[in-house]
């Protein structure tokens, strides 16, 4: 616990409280997922009230403490639209989501379309909060990678009424540190695999090929000693193959 | 004019011929000024190796790089090949074990030769077209102009040879076609190593990836009885190809009761003997990239079963689209210890495990 790298999170996220205590609207901190922002938001969620956007099914193991703060970003809005104030801080991590409700929205960034909530953006219109970016900065590759993180204040100042072309610039600008990992997807990024869903035309491709490689996993094990997976594989195949064959969009899953 | 014209042609193919020679040597050379010089070679087609099989290899870029030249002057020189000069042409410029091959053709089954894209593999077609005739001809089989335009031009020149070569196309026509060929004892060239549309087909383990394949040599083989013959044409030395016979795979080896099963394990024994050939010269095949693209497979995993379910459940926990769909892998992933999440996907630094 008292490790150096332990300390600079102690260290930013200390600095973060206090320019915090001083700005009179909690802040909206959007992360990419990596080990260094969990630990920082883990940080952060005993210093100050935070709710947390994300995917509490994988945060469960990349984070379990945070998963009880951990929302979607369809039920924050919900829970702090009619108050007058941002009652508390949000981290949000929108590379853990592939699209659980309705606020999310295509938008393109050069050649590809991404799938994000709007959420975030909507926040900053209506609370004008402090918003903070995460940077994740990446070292080694494989079991030795390992991140750090950089945080940049975002000179933030949404108007209230947006054309479509502007909201969509806003919502990139948002999503960067997500957006940056994917250009430069590295190891240490935990949420490699799922951000490949969120890109609109990869993703009935992806998850059938996520579903051949299971299958051809299984089928792997009825070479090997024992019953399972050999045995999964004679017991699953019908239905792998039966959702291999159904249309999967991703409008279904928004 | 005969005469000159001749002259002229015979200068062109000993100035071709020199050319084809001196390649290597001089991309050599000049590959150990590269320090000083700082140029980098220009991609002639395909990517490079994973890192994992580049360590094998020094200097591998200039060496794809002479040998893809290579390889690119033999296919040229083969599409200018005429109807009447199929035979002249294959006898002067394939250099193949014809001995085996004949013992293939007269063991009572077709054959089907399973050439990927992989040096001038054009020349191999040409090989399989000279033991088709009007009466038994040979057959490609690839797919077809209108999912990959380059093959138009492969369709225009085997036209040519049109009695005894026929074309087949990726369809589910052609593959009765073929089919009704292997029985009748004739035999098929087919392009096994790229697939249009991985997400229908099969994965097997290549090079410590899931790499995707498409059964259909396999179902063919099973179907008919033919063997599976992996042919893998490389560029030799005096503008000859030189064909590479892999270890033939024989359909009676495979007889387990469920049929998916045989196709996949035919299918993946294909690409066994294509790693194999792979690790002794990687520089001919253009498709490497999509090994690289390809998703990583612990190889402990074909092995060990703790690491295979490893590698389900970081599948299955990484795609929870994918478990809602599926309601009795769902239950089966909860099912394991653990509910079957892979313990190296915790965080061992984050500060609430200590």
């Amino acid at each position: 616990m008292n490790s150096p790298s332990n300390w600079f999170v102690q260290r930013r996220v200390d600095r973060l409280v206090r320019e915090c205590r001083r700005s009179p609207v909690p802040p909206l901190i959007i992360l990419p997922s990596t080990a260094a922002s969990l630990r920082f938001a883990e940080w952060l969620s005993r210093a100050m009230p935070v709710a947390v956007i994300g995917n509490p099914r994988v945060l469960v193991d990349w984070a379990p403490s945070l998963c009880a703060r951990t929302t979607s970003p369809l039920d924050l809005w919900r829970q702090v639209k009619a108050q007058p104030q941002l009652p508390h801080a949000v981290v949000s991590y929108p590379d853990q989501l592939v699209g659980f409700d309705p606020s999310f929205q295509a938008v393109s960034v050069g050649e590809r379309r991404y799938l994000f909530s709007i959420v975030e953006v909507m926040l900053l219109m209506k609370f004008r909060a402090p918003v903070y970016l995460g940077e994740a900065r990446f070292r080694g590759r494989g079991e030795k990678a390992s991140t750090s993180l950089a945080l940049h204040r975002l000179a933030a100042d949404v108007p209230a009424g947006l054309t479509r072309q502007a909201f969509d610039a806003w919502l990139v600008r948002l999503m960067q540190p997500a957006i940056d990992c994917d250009r430069r997807p590295h190891d240490g990024w935990l949420a490699r695999d799922i951000f490949r869903l969120k890109v609109d035309d990869n993703f009935e491709t992806i998850l059938k090929l996520r579903l051949l490689e299971i299958e051809a996993l299984l089928r792997l094990g009825l070479d090997l000693p024992g019953p399972v997976p050999g045995q999964a594989y004679r017991e699953l195949q019908a239905e792998l193959q039966a959702v291999r064959r159904k249309p999967l969009l991703l409008a279904e899953h928004g | 004019m005969r005469s000159s014209g001749s002259r002229w042609n015979a200068v062109g193919s000993a100035l071709s011929g020199a050319n084809y020679a001196l390649t290597p040597k001089l991309v050599l050379a000049a590959d150990r000024l590269r320090p000083w010089l700082g140029f980098a070679w220009p991609p002639v087609s395909g990517a490079n190796p994973p890192a994992d099989v580049l360590t094998n290899f020094t200097r591998y870029e200039a060496t794809a790089f002479a040998m893809r030249l290579r390889s690119r002057q033999l296919q040229a020189h083969a599409f200018e090949v005429g109807a009447g000069e199929l035979d002249d042409y294959v006898q002067a410029h394939v250099i193949a074990d014809r001995e085996r091959m004949r013992g293939w053709m007269n063991a009572g089954t077709g054959v089907i030769y399973a050439c990927p894209h992989y040096g001038p593999f054009l020349l191999g077609a040409l090989l399989v077209a000279t033991l088709g005739s009007a009466a038994s001809p040979s057959h490609v089989f690839y797919d077809p102009p209108e999912s990959v335009p380059d093959n138009a031009r492969f369709d225009a020149l085997f036209q040519h040879f049109g009695d005894r070569l026929n074309v087949l196309h990726n369809e589910p026509r052609d593959l009765v076609r073929a089919m009704r060929a292997l029985k009748n004892r004739e035999c098929l060239s087919i392009m096994f190593d790229v697939v249009q549309r991985p997400a229908d087909s099969m994965l097997v383990p290549f090079f410590d990836r899931l790499y995707p394949a498409m059964g259909g040599a396999a179902y063919l083989s099973l179907q008919s009885g033919a063997p599976i013959v992996p042919a893998y044409v490389v560029p030799d030395a005096a503008r000859k190809a030189r064909v590479v016979f892999g270890q033939p795979i024989e359909p009676g080896q495979f007889m387990h009761a469920n049929r998916d099963k045989n196709v996949y394990d035919m299918t993946r024994a294909l690409f066994a003997d294509f790693q194999q050939q792979l690790i002794r010269a990687p520089w001919h095949w253009i498709y490497w990239a999509n090994v690289v693209a390809a998703t990583r497979l612990d190889p402990d995993a074909l092995r060990d079963r703790a690491t295979l379910m490893t590698e389900i459940g970081r599948r299955c926990h990484a795609t929870p689209e994918l478990l809602r769909q599926s309601p009795r892998l769902q239950a089966w992933i909860q099912s394991l210890p653990g509910g079957g999440m892979p313990a190296d996907i915790a965080l061992p630094s984050s500060p609430s495990r200590g």
